[in-house]
């Protein structure tokens, strides 16, 4: 019976950037457990860290041509696919995760996961939260008059690199591996991150300064082709689309504390902390909104008005 | 004649030109950053389209010296007849992973990649993956007139020499 | 298709001189073709991300003003200010020969166009003050071999890249180790002098107005690698541009400052280079591809979970790496091993406690030895090409300097703080 059984084992590859011991890597040995879990073991997920199999826009493509993988990615990568995605990487856009997370389950985000089908990609692990990003410098920041001429590492994309010029600050786009020396030579001034993801670079060792900007509230997603996915068979595509979003709500409680746990080890270091009037801030970059062609018109006015009818329980 | 001479140089200029302009761009950027205060946001991705560039474009450069680093200690141990044919098996080798690698898989890389631009600036992939099959084509020019002129520095064993004598390039 | 087999299929190719790069994308080639997971283009793709790396471009920058100091007369006046340093004394053009490695290694990237360079310059002189061809050959490989530790150097570059180390911190953990390096070759070659009649035409001792004017026309040359990791430290910029700065600043004292630089050379420094950078980075490239496939096909994983199951104490894992890289090292180009075995590594040394900063100049030193380690080796062979000395004269000469390679790397080993005191103090 043994020979049946592995006849019918469907290996798949999952690929990330983040290191081995992050929420995210946990989110994903989760996975892998709870789908070989439900599947009698005849889903298998090989997990691969660190972007073993390449980085985060390889990936993609490969996945977009029905390659065997599933890639962890973010919402403002999947802009160069359908822009109007980006929007719930945007700064200052919602309140809470709550809001964000109530998005992805509009018509409005149905249709946008239409077109992401219709190129060939599917989305998977729709609840995962990746955190909410503060920025470290050098010297202090308090005010975004403090950030005129700063030069603060954002990823390489587009949406980043806007809502830092908004911002003022000179943004600079290097791989999160350059990060460390770059702040210790001098090369940039400060970087931005989920609180979890700086703690992991390092970055308070080379920076002195926290502003708990809470500048963007990232939800994250994992992407495949519709090729892999339609190659399934019918009840493994439910488990492994079910697996991947209890995987991703598991998550959220580690995300969370790994967050306090961070904020904690900073202050313990001596690091100061700013909390600032975000309020500021969210004026300041009211221009990015108007600084991205490729959405559609009204887009960030359409989706205020999709969180205000959110039901709110008490 | 005056079609081939320029075949055959394409490839020096092309990489030659490629290398000049990522020193310009990543010096200027230095210049830019470290006394203006302004990085050149788009550096970054243009001097490494220039890379790819250089890379594969002079790839055929090399190719068409012989210059690809390899061993050839152990196969200068055997008989002159064995040498020989070995030699054109190694031809053919560099003749099937130019032609599927670099030329057949490179332009299907290239033309499926309509989608994909780079972050800053929007350039289409397509034209920094065309350096690929561009290369492996201008290689594969190379591989087929050593075979035609049956070039005696791929395919015979020349009396004494380890090594060609100008190592300087590798 | 097992990926043994694969793996045997490339040892094959490399063995009947398939070039390196090609004999890894050939057995890659079939292992897509067999392969229905992922597209056969991913190969490609695969490849292409090897070459699209910023730290990368550093390699490239370093290899250009290496070629550069030949055009621009640096080298020149480098060999000028070498001889009057230590041209007078016992064995002295042996003593020039480290002392130039020096020097150059300071500048250049790549040890392979350096041995090649020096063979040609430095060689035959020596032939005629009466050194023996084969030892004047062991000797010019054995410095070159200074010039991968000493920053900047390809070596350095490559390993910070893929293990994800900071390039910044080796290149400073490289200098010292390089310098001991040139101290242990100037010690042994005092006494091989000495003990073989060397060298019985000694130059006079220099007269100080010369020591002068050769200090002054080799200080600007000298000031580059103050230059680069002054720049680095200051934040001016960042190690992959410093090799832009090098190039810029060896074009500005060619043109400008020595003034023998013609437009004509600057072609040809060009053309000269992209030949270099080519050859190097299609092997990065199918390096990349080959490397890759290990990964899907969990090899790294597999062999660092035995390895740290059978291996407990660091010092003896070391140990172990240093005899298995001897023997790898003699058979396989040094950057395609970095770019295979620097992931299978990195995540072993966490367990073990070892700093990747001084595992990195260990692992460096390691292949470099490899590189004139007999029956083969690339430094070994472009020496004895250019010098026309016989592989069997080269190899008797150079096994004492082969032997003094070991104990330098034991050293390396055993006392850490060769490597890292100096990128700790500069912290
Ligand atoms: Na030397
Ligand atoms: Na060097």
């Amino acid at each position: 019976t043994s020979a049946a059984v592995e006849q019918d084992v469907h290996t798949i590859n999952i690929a990330y950037g983040n290191q081995p011991g992050e929420p995210l890597d946990q989110q994903a040995h989760k996975w892998a457990e709870l789908a070989e879990e439900e599947s009698d073991g005849r889903l298998q997920l090989n997990v691969y860290p660190s972007s073993q199999l390449g980085g985060e826009s390889d990936m993609i493509e490969l996945a977009m041509r029905g390659n065997n993988v599933i890639v962890f990615t973010a919402y403002d990568f999947l802009m160069d696919y359908v822009p109007d995605l980006g929007i719930l990487a945007a700064p200052y856009l919602a309140e809470e995760f709550d809001d964000l997370l109530y998005l992805t389950t509009t018509d409005w985000y149905a249709d946008l996961e239409n077109d992401m089908n219709d190129m060939g990609l599917a989305l998977l692990g729709k609840e995962t939260i990746y955190g909410e990003r503060h920025l470290m410098t050098k010297t202090p920041v308090t005010t975004p008059e403090d950030l005129q001429g700063m030069k603060i590492r954002v990823p390489n994309n587009n949406l980043y690199i806007r809502a830092f010029h908004a911002l003022g600050a000179s943004p600079t786009p290097l791989p999160l591996g350059d990060l460390y020396a770059s702040l210790q030579q001098g090369v940039i001034d400060g970087a931005e991150n989920p609180l979890p993801v700086l703690q992991g670079t390092r970055t308070n060792e080379v920076t002195n300064h926290l502003t708990l900007t809470g500048h963007m509230k990232v939800m994250s997603i994992w992407v495949t082709g519709t090729g892999m996915m339609d190659d399934l068979p019918e009840d493994l595509e439910r488990i492994l689309t079910e697996t991947s979003e209890e995987a991703a709500r598991y998550t959220h409680e580690i995300t969370e504390r790994e967050e306090k746990e961070a904020l904690e080890t900073f202050k313990n270091e001596g690091m100061t902390i700013h909390e600032v009037d975000q309020e500021l801030f969210r004026e300041a970059v009211e221009p990015f909104y108007d600084s991205m062609p490729a959405w559609s018109p009204g887009l960030y006015e359409h989706v205020l008005e999709l969180m205000e009818e959110r039901p709110k329980e008490d | 004649m005056k079609i081939r001479s320029m075949i055959e140089k394409v490839d020096d200029v092309i990489a030659t030109v490629a290398l000049s302009l990522i020193i310009v761009i990543i010096a200027s950027n230095v210049f830019f950053r470290f006394v203006l205060s302004q990085p050149l946001t788009w550096s970054e991705e243009i001097s490494l389209a220039l890379f790819v560039w250089l890379t594969f474009i002079g790839i055929s450069s090399v190719m068409k010296r012989n210059e690809h680093v390899g061993i050839d200690y152990f196969i200068r141990k055997l008989p002159k007849k064995w040498f020989h044919f070995i030699q054109w098996l190694r031809w053919f080798v560099l003749i099937l992973v130019t032609s599927v690698v670099f030329i057949y898989w490179g332009f299907l890389l290239m033309i499926d990649t309509h989608w994909k631009v780079t972050p800053v600036l929007g350039i289409d992939f397509k034209l920094i993956y065309v350096a690929i099959p561009l290369g492996g084509v201008l290689a594969l020019y190379h591989l087929l007139t050593v075979a035609i002129r049956r070039d005696k520095s791929w395919f015979m064993q020349e009396e004494g020499a380890v090594q060609d004598d100008d190592s300087s390039h590798r | 298709m097992t990926i043994l087999l694969i793996v045997s299929l490339i040892l094959l190719l490399i063995l009947l001189n398939v070039p390196v790069a090609y004999a890894m994308l050939g057995g890659s080639l079939l292992y897509f073709l067999t392969n229905d997971s992922f597209m056969n283009e991913t190969l490609t793709q695969r490849m292409i991300s090897g070459v699209e790396s910023f730290p990368l471009l550093g390699i490239v920058f370093f290899i250009t003003a290496g070629v550069l100091m030949n055009y621009t007369g640096i080298t020149r006046r480098m060999l000028t200010f070498a001889k009057l340093v230590t041209g007078h004394l016992t064995g002295g053009l042996a003593k020039v020969n480290v002392t130039m490695s020096v020097l150059t290694g300071g500048l250049s990237g790549s040890n392979v166009a350096d041995a090649a360079m020096q063979s040609k310059i430095l060689v035959p002189g020596m032939v005629k003050k009466g050194y023996a061809p084969g030892f004047s050959a062991a000797l010019t490989a054995t410095s070159s071999l200074i010039t991968p530790i000493l920053p900047p150097g390809i070596a350095l570059i490559l390993y910070g890249y893929v293990g994800n180390v900071s390039i910044g911190d080796l290149f400073i953990a490289g200098i010292i180790p390089g310098l001991l390096l040139a101290v242990f070759l100037l010690i042994y070659v005092h006494f091989a002098a000495k003990k073989r009649g060397f060298e019985q035409v000694k130059e006079e001792r220099p007269k100080i107005t010369d020591v002068l004017v050769a200090s002054k026309d080799a200080l600007l040359a000298l000031l580059l690698p103050i230059i680069i990791i002054g720049g680095i430290r200051l934040g001016a910029f960042s190690p992959t541009e410093a090799g832009a700065i090098a190039v810029v600043y060896a074009l500005i004292i060619g043109f400008f400052i020595y003034r023998e630089m013609t437009f004509k050379d600057l072609w040809l420094a060009l053309k000269e280079s992209i030949l270099i950078i080519a050859t190097v980075m299609i092997i990065i490239a199918a390096g990349t591809a080959f490397g890759w496939i290990l990964t899907l096909e969990q090899v790294p994983q597999a062999l660092t979970s035995s390895i740290t199951s059978l291996i407990n104490h660091p010092i003896l894992f070391l140990l172990i790496i240093f005899v298995f890289l001897l023997i790898v090292g003699m058979f396989i180009e040094g950057n395609v091993m970095l770019i295979i075995l620097t992931p299978i590594f990195i995540p072993m040394l966490e367990t073990y406690g070892i700093d990747p900063v001084h595992f990195g100049i260990f692992f460096i030193l390691c292949l470099s030895i490899g590189t004139i380690t007999p029956p083969i080796g690339t430094i070994m062979f472009t020496t004895a090409a250019i010098t026309k000395v016989k592989i069997e004269v080269f190899i008797k000469e150079v096994i004492p300097f082969w032997l003094l390679l070991i104990v330098l790397t034991l050293v390396i080993i055993f006392i850490p703080a060769i490597s890292l005191w100096l990128p700790e103090l500069l912290s």
